[in-house]
């Protein structure tokens, strides 16, 4: 059983308020509120005592604390809960829970009893309808442990000019923990597909928004081919403990190097369709790109838009953290991970010029498929001044990252334009 | 017109100035009233523990503006902003209002979307007035094909 409430955001004082009395803090709110009452302008953002932010100012960088994350997670949505790890914190080899992006459509649930949890397996394309308990998957199929990227499809849509909407999300919304279960395709295989099984959708037990329970909150999937792959998995652990109640405990599904939409948390069944499956966020333009480039701000009828499947090639500098400052050298070690969807990184390059020069980074082989590769380089700085660290891989079909934001898209997603950190050398 | 005396000029105006006074009384008495129902500021000071939980209060009244930010909702507080906090927040955070950048049009499919979707109800007199706000106050800017860098604090490298 997970304790109740364990992922609601935390609103807390900043600290160093406890010197300071509450009565303190509301006598100068008020003469400020008297302002608010006689309808002039107020700006009393002077008269806030030092130390003390009214809770839920998150706008004034109140620190908003999700339980069990890293509190530098920048936290884009409390409602539902979104938000995204800064680069220097996915420095890891393994990204670690506190440092993994959230991503909600819906409210996650509470008081899950691992228990009575189950999965069913149903569809057009099933031969049988199939339930397992949680204690039969465990037992009844070969365990294994995948290290595998998840990235939000709109990961970088910040970017995007004419803004695209949605959770505005810099580059942090993406990670690659290990991730232990089953492979899907032992457990359809148990059940018994029929030949003309198109996709598997999954159905999880988040609850709407709107607080309608009739309401499915999202129910994505992935096409049979990317379903029977090895590495895609019906997963209970990630990184060697449950999968944290935010994440989808008790059981979720993971398809490495697509948009982690398609990878259902908190999940109860998983439907093999004998169509492109058809649950909420899986049409109109929910997760999809125009099939063919358009113009930045067109409007794209709904029949024109693609599905989004492997993610494209992309890479982060995770070390060092931007806004860095060299006081006495003009080398600098810097490194990151790079990763590309269904394919491999092939190789990686860095350039201190603005993109004129390219420098090659050693690369490391994925340790499995789908998990994103290590790489490393150090810079020279030629002298003192401004520089910016540009990141670049290429992949295995010789797609490399843009150095501008890449084609606009309604909805932003995709944007896997190189990451840059700035750098001044004294 | 009738011509007043001097005495009756003098009570008339003793009167006009009583009356303004009690007005002037009544209002610094409804004034003090309502802040003393908004912020029982009588009570003696509280434990940390208690005053996270009446901060949560404190952060619902209904008026507090800083910088220009409506505190409860963390919207502009400008403009009809109370019709998009009655009419949007009762299912999602402001922040997903105001992290956004949209035209007009954009706002209205954002709104229709929500409305076949979301179970968002009609919006009646308020849509025109919500339509106003949000592509006033969350237009969209120009930032190019890509911004320079943002640095919010410079860091040594040791």
């Amino acid at each position: 059983m997970r304790e109740k409430g364990e992922d609601s955001v935390d609103r807390r004082l900043k600290s160093g308020s406890s010197g300071h009395s509450r009565r303190g803090f509301i006598q100068k709110t008020a003469l400020a509120t008297f302002g608010a009452l006689l309808g002039t302008p107020v700006v009393f953002g002077r008269f806030l005592p030092k130390g003390i932010i009214p809770i839920g100012l998150d706008f004034l960088g109140d620190p908003l604390v999700i339980s069990g994350k890293h509190k530098e997670l920048l936290i884009l949505n409390d409602r539902p809960i979104n938000a995204e790890t800064p680069p220097h914190l996915l420095d890891d080899l393994v990204t670690p829970a506190d440092k993994l992006f959230v991503r909600n459509n819906g409210n996650p649930p509470h008081s899950i009893d691992e228990e009575i949890w189950t999965l069913t397996v149903d569809g057009e394309s099933v031969k049988t309808p199939k339930t397992y308990t949680l204690a039969e998957l465990k037992s009844r199929f070969e365990e294994v442990t995948y290290q595998l990227t998840i990235e939000c499809g709109g990961n970088g849509r910040s970017e995007f000019n004419p803004p695209a909407k949605g959770n505005q999300w810099g580059n942090g919304a993406v990670g690659c923990p290990s991730w232990t279960g089953v492979k899907l395709k032992d457990v359809l295989n148990d059940v018994g597909i029929k030949e003309n099984a198109v996709y598997v959708g999954y159905y999880g037990v988040d609850t709407h928004l709107s607080g309608d329970t009739s309401k499915v909150v999202i129910s994505r999937g992935v096409p049979i081919k990317k379903a029977m792959e090895n590495e895609s998995i019906i997963a209970w652990k990630m990184n060697g403990e449950n999968i944290p109640n935010l994440h989808g405990f008790p059981l979720r599904v993971v398809f490495g190097g697509w948009p982690a939409s398609t990878s259902g948390k908190w999940l109860t069944r998983l439907s093999v369709r004998n169509k492109e499956h058809d649950g909420p966020k899986m049409g109109g333009q929910s997760y999809r790109v125009p099939c063919k480039p358009v113009a930045p701000g067109s409007e794209v009828p709904d029949n024109e838009m693609c599905i989004v499947e492997s993610m494209p090639v992309k890479s982060l500098i995770t070390y060092p953290k931007t806004g860095g400052i060299l006081k006495s050298r003009r080398s600098l070690e810097v490194r990151g991970h790079a990763w590309a969807g269904d394919v491999e990184v092939a190789v990686m390059h860095v350039s201190i010029d603005f993109g004129q020069t390219w420098q090659k980074a050693a690369l490391e082989k994925p340790v499995n498929r789908l998990a994103w590769q290590h790489w490393s380089t150090t810079v020279n700085f030629p002298e003192s001044g401004y520089y910016e660290v540009w990141a670049k891989a290429t992949d295995a079909t010789g797609k490399a990252q843009p150095m501008v934001v890449p084609d606009w898209n309604p909805k932003g997603y995709l944007n896997n334009a190189c990451h840059r950190i700035a750098i001044k050398v004294l | 017109m009738e011509k007043k005396s001097p005495f009756e000029l003098a009570k008339l105006q003793k009167k006009l100035s009583l009356l303004s006074a009690t007005v002037f009384l009544l209002s610094v008495l409804v004034i003090v009233g309502a802040f003393i129902c908004h912020f029982n500021w009588w009570q003696p000071a509280i434990s940390e523990e208690i005053a996270l939980v009446q901060g949560e209060e404190a952060k619902k009244n209904e008026w507090d503006v800083a910088n220009g930010i409506h505190l409860s909702t963390g919207l502009i507080a400008e403009g009809d902003f109370m019709a998009v906090a009655n009419n949007c927040l009762g299912c999602h955070s402001a922040k997903l209002v105001t992290q956004n950048r949209m035209s007009k049009e954009a706002w209205k499919n954002t709104i229709k979307w929500m409305q076949e979707s979301q179970n968002l109800w009609d919006l009646g007199d308020d849509e025109p007035k919500i339509l106003a706000y949000l592509s006033t106050y969350y237009a969209p800017k120009n930032t190019g094909r890509r911004k320079p860098l943002e640095i919010t604090e410079w860091h040594t490298i040791e």
